[in-house]
């Protein structure tokens, strides 16, 4: 059997995978966008479904929300997962086995518990608002409005995701030669002066995509809203297509938003693979 | 030759054809969604005993069922099945999901199936009437009132005028009371807008202030013009004063019925359906925790929501499950399964959901309830009549979700009450279109 047979035998498995559980759904999914759907007497409505999108003002909120979660998420994730790789690069091995150690259990943990504690957490009488309180300080409803809700959901995500870059960027700074680093503390530079004259320029490469895999993670967030923080003052656009499609019955029209998130998803993604493609 | 041959070929189909006329008519099988499996007195569960009943009159049915997922409290199960082409044949769930499918694309009348109509109320049935054919089987139901708690009154020292003279103004007195003496503690009343369960509660709150849903043939919603913006008002005035909690808008129903249970709220909308239930999962929660937390019940009773200045009366929220049957086109599948919808809300059935303390459907059944506040509940509903809030109508799954957002806005303050109002009236009118 040629190699090339073999190849393509050995695909089966995965494309059928991938017809039937990703392909087939996608264009389902097509499909029912273009209808009103009940599943008794569904009704093609044309574009109505995508027409609509335009002049509804709780899928612009949740475009808005959506905004502010890929600035503060990203952001967070790109800053504490330097932090702490800057934190430890100069520590002994030991060191950085433990922090990888430490800053990946979050990441493999159950999102759903994770979400539950959080929730105790920043519960109007939990933890949180009891050292609030200590502070003189009237207890905050933390999910109760966006102001709150977003930062903190953030926050929270990052936590659960940081430990991924912690171990990516690390293995990136420890790659580095460390000839570089001993010539140019002989010419005088300082330890802030490498991270941010060498090392930073080094892993410009990983920080690219860690920010556009962010970006485009932001889009995909649904669980941790669904759990903490149900609102449309916190949703984000998959937690409203959700909503719509799921919770409101209305699964033609939910279609048509998940398809323009879609869309602009895979305009992310080219535009990640362009800049991949350039620096490489 | 030939002829004996031919005599004995058709002696032979003719043989085959009566024999297999005489041979037992095959199995049905029918399917059911229900919203919850109740067991029954003898051990059984409903689902049980009303096969059990059905196959005195169809030995060879097959009976299967799936218990719906109401986390959402959406139509998701059945919209899943649909969709997979396996409606189910009988459909029993809250009516404001079951009346999704309550229309003649998808349901039975029953009028030609159901052999105990007349047993049934006319005041219940008549919601479920389309075109005088039946669509569905009302079961025993709750309706909604406000549950004041005695002994915190009595702790603040409100003395709780007649039903008459509750009025907005003295509930709003009752709640600077509680507040006075529990600032942050314990609340005058209580709100959740996490989630659509909340509908009950609020509703009734438009009731209080004389506002109307919908216009007769339900074209489209009054919510607005008979002045649902004081609802929203009179909501925000509750958070600025502090007489709801201050998360009221990121509470869930979970929560809202443990502050009841724990006696934090003074005077709020509650079934009598659920106070048993709550009661001793509040004593359960205690009994496990093993915290130092004391526990005591505390005294209720049941008045109508209080009404604001220049209405008469403040009409109750009522809601009840509803047996839908699938009209599948096939007669045989079809009375099987009508049976079955009507043994799952039989006398027998009927009785036993009494003793959970809900009003029943049936003039067959015996309330067997020892609830002293079945009575004063009944006439609550009696003397102020039913809310409309078109719970029977197969766009209420629709509105429903669509009010919590908005509630959210207003009690966040992120909303004027004319905003909102307004709001709210495009979300229905939308789904009326």
């Amino acid at each position: 059997m040629s190699n090339k047979r073999a190849a393509y035998i050995l695909l089966i498995p995965g494309l059928v995978f991938f017809l039937l559980f990703v392909g087939w759904p996608l264009i389902e999914v097509v499909r029912l966008s273009f209808f009103k759907i009940n599943f008794i007497n569904d009704k093609f409505v044309g574009l109505k479904n995508y027409l609509k999108i335009f002049s509804d003002k709780t899928f612009y909120t949740a475009l808005l929300n959506n905004v502010f979660y890929m600035v503060l998420y990203t952001a967070g994730v790109c800053i504490v997962s330097l932090s702490t790789c800057f934190l430890v690069f100069n520590l002994p091995k030991k060191w950085h086995d433990l922090t990888r150690f430490v800053v990946y259990v979050p990441v493999i943990s159950s999102g759903v518990i994770l979400s539950q504690t959080w929730k105790y957490i920043f519960h109007i009488n939990g933890p949180i608002n009891w050292i609030i309180a200590k502070l003189g300080i009237k207890p905050v409803a933390f999910f109760q409005s966006g102001v709150t809700g977003i930062p903190t959901i953030s926050a929270i995500l990052t936590f659960q995701i940081f430990g991924i870059y912690v171990i990516i960027l690390l293995a990136n700074m420890l790659s580095i030669d460390k000839q570089i680093f001993d010539a140019a503390k002989i010419d005088g530079a300082s330890n802030g002066q490498i991270n941010r004259f060498i090392i930073l320029p080094l892993m410009k490469k990983q920080l690219g995509m860690m920010i556009l895999l962010n970006v485009i993670g932001s889009f995909g967030v649904v669980e941790t809203v669904l759990l903490l923080a149900p609102y449309e003052h916190t949703a984000t656009v998959t937690y409203h297509i959700y909503q719509t499609a799921f919770v409101i019955g209305k699964y033609g029209y939910g279609a048509a938003q998940a398809i323009l998130l879609f869309i602009f998803i895979i305009g992310l993604t080219l535009v990640k693979n362009r800049v991949s493609k350039e620096e490489a | 030759m030939k002829k004996l041959f031919i005599l004995i070929l058709l002696l032979s189909v003719s043989l085959t054809i009566f024999a297999n006329g005489g041979e037992e008519e095959k199995p049905v099988t029918v399917t059911a969604l229900i919203a919850g499996n109740p067991a029954q007195p003898n051990g059984k569960t409903l689902m049980e005993v009303a096969t059990e009943k059905l196959h005195q009159d169809f030995p060879n049915a097959i009976v299967e069922f799936n218990i719906a997922d109401l986390s959402e409290g959406s139509t998701l199960t059945m919209d899943a099945m649909l969709a997979a082409g396996n409606a189910p044949n009988v459909y029993s769930d809250y009516i404001g999901r079951t009346s999704k499918y309550m229309v003649p694309e998808y349901a039975l009348p029953l009028n030609d199936y159901v052999t105990d109509l007349d047993q049934y109320f006319e005041s219940v049935m008549k919601p479920l009437t389309i075109n005088g054919d039946v669509m569905g089987l009302p079961t025993p139901g709750g309706i909604y009132a406000m549950c004041i708690n005695l002994d915190l009154l009595e702790d603040v020292g409100y003395d709780l005028p007649s039903q008459e003279n509750w009025t907005v103004d003295e509930f709003l007195k009752m709640c600077a009371m509680v507040k006075a003496k529990y600032d942050g503690e314990k609340w005058g009343t209580g709100m959740f807008a996490a989630n659509q369960s909340g509908d009950y509660l609020i509703n009734n709150w438009f009731a209080s202030f004389g506002v109307s849903y919908y216009a007769d043939g339900y074209d489209y919603t009054t919510i607005k013009s008979t002045g649902g913006a004081k609802v929203y008002e009179f909501f925000q005035s509750l958070v600025e004063n502090d007489y709801i909690p201050p998360n009221s808008g990121t509470l869930a129903d979970d929560y809202y019925v443990t502050q009841w249970a724990k006696g934090e709220l003074a005077a709020t909308g509650f079934f009598e359906g659920w106070t048993e239930n709550y009661f001793k999962s509040w004593e359960n929660e205690i009994k496990n925790k093993e915290t130092e937390e004391t526990y005591g019940r505390f005294s209720y009773t049941f008045y109508p929501f209080p009404k604001a200045e220049g209405v008469d009366k403040v009409p109750a929220y009522f809601i009840n499950h509803t047996v839908v049957v699938h009209n599948t086109g096939d007669r045989r599948t079809d009375e099987v399964a009508a049976r079955l919808a009507q043994y799952l809300n039989d006398a027998d059935i009927q009785e036993n959901a009494s003793l959970s303390n809900v009003c029943l459907t049936r003039k067959d059944a015996e309330n067997l309830s020892d609830s002293v506040m079945i009575p004063v509940i009944t006439k609550i509903g009696e003397d102020n009549g039913i809310f409309d809030v078109g719970l029977s109508q197969p766009w209420f799954a629709a509105v429903r979700p669509k009010h919590y957002p908005i509630l959210q806005k207003v009690l966040a303050g992120d909303l004027t009450p004319e905003e909102a109002i307004t709001a709210y009236e495009a979300a229905i009118n939308e789904e009326l279109e």
